[in-house]
């Protein structure tokens, strides 16, 4: 079993890769400011709002927790947005030792504020679980993090590159 | 092509700078903001394709971490260069957790 705290760049990656019917042992914790954005996003006509809709309606078959941040403390960088901010919150105050974000742009922030107590990782560390635990093929996971490469616009080198440690 | 109109609401102090740039170019509002969007889009297209670029002759090695901060700016480039170990961190600690489970 696996807890990890995921922003919502990462979940609707996972939903567009149709992952979560396979990480049954994985649990999601996501703070309330989350969920907020995926209800503003589902409202948008295109994947990520059909995506976040997914997400939405299926929060406890998916193993999707929301939850409260005790301290609203908002960290005070440009570089990460509320969702981001209450994600580290969230992992610090529960001591989960992982995020993922697929929002590069807020990877450094994260990493800077996580006073090494959280690793920041992006959605591909999903399939990768999951590959190395025999529930998908390599062929699978291969597909799934091309899926969500494509989606979010990476640069090709930089995530073929990451898949030459599956080999 | 047809031109489809978008209504964007702009901050009265910074309407009158506006007119006032249209004005002194002989042009709408309209048209200004046009050009000026149109040109933002551009450079940004232009600097995305040479972001894609850069980061392949880095990946590469046909340029140095040095020239290739110098190309895209450091903190976009320590960006990249920070999303690549993250990407690769990512995969190791997922194949780690996986053997685990086993």
């Amino acid at each position: 079993m696996e807890v990890i705290v995921a922003d919502t760049s990462a979940l609707i990656s996972l939903a567009i890769s149709d992952i979560f019917k396979y990480s049954k042992l994985i649990y999601f914790k996501i703070p309330k400011e989350v969920y907020r954005e995926l209800n503003l996003i589902k409202h948008y006509k295109d994947k990520d709002g059909n995506n976040a809709k997914r997400i939405l309606k299926n929060l406890k078959a998916w193993n999707i927790e929301v939850l409260n941040v005790i301290e609203k403390q908002l960290f005070n960088n440009p570089l990460i947005d509320p969702g981001e901010a209450e994600c580290l919150n969230l992992a610090l105050e529960n001591n989960i030792s992982k995020i993922i974000t697929d929002d590069m742009k807020s990877i450094p922030g994260l990493n800077d504020l996580s006073e090494n107590r959280v690793s920041i990782y992006t959605s591909i560390l999903i399939p990768a679980i999951l590959y190395s635990a025999g529930v998908l093929s390599k062929k699978k996971v291969k597909q799934i993090i091309i899926q969500i490469s494509k989606h979010r616009q990476w640069n090709d080198k930089l995530f073929r590159e990451s898949m030459e440690f599956l080999e | 092509m047809e031109k489809v109109p978008v209504t964007v609401k702009f901050e009265s102090r910074f309407l009158s700078i506006l007119d006032k740039m249209a004005h002194e170019r002989f042009e709408t509002r309209s048209e200004l903001i046009r050009d000026i969007t149109r040109t933002s889009i551009q450079t940004a297209l232009e600097q995305r394709k040479l972001k894609e670029i850069s980061i392949d002759k880095w990946m590469n090695n046909e340029i140095t971490t040095t020239e290739f901060k110098d190309i895209i700016g450091r903190t976009e480039a320590e960006e990249v260069i920070l999303f690549r170990k993250t990407m690769k961190n990512s995969i190791i600690e997922g194949l780690k957790i996986g053997k685990e489970w086993k």
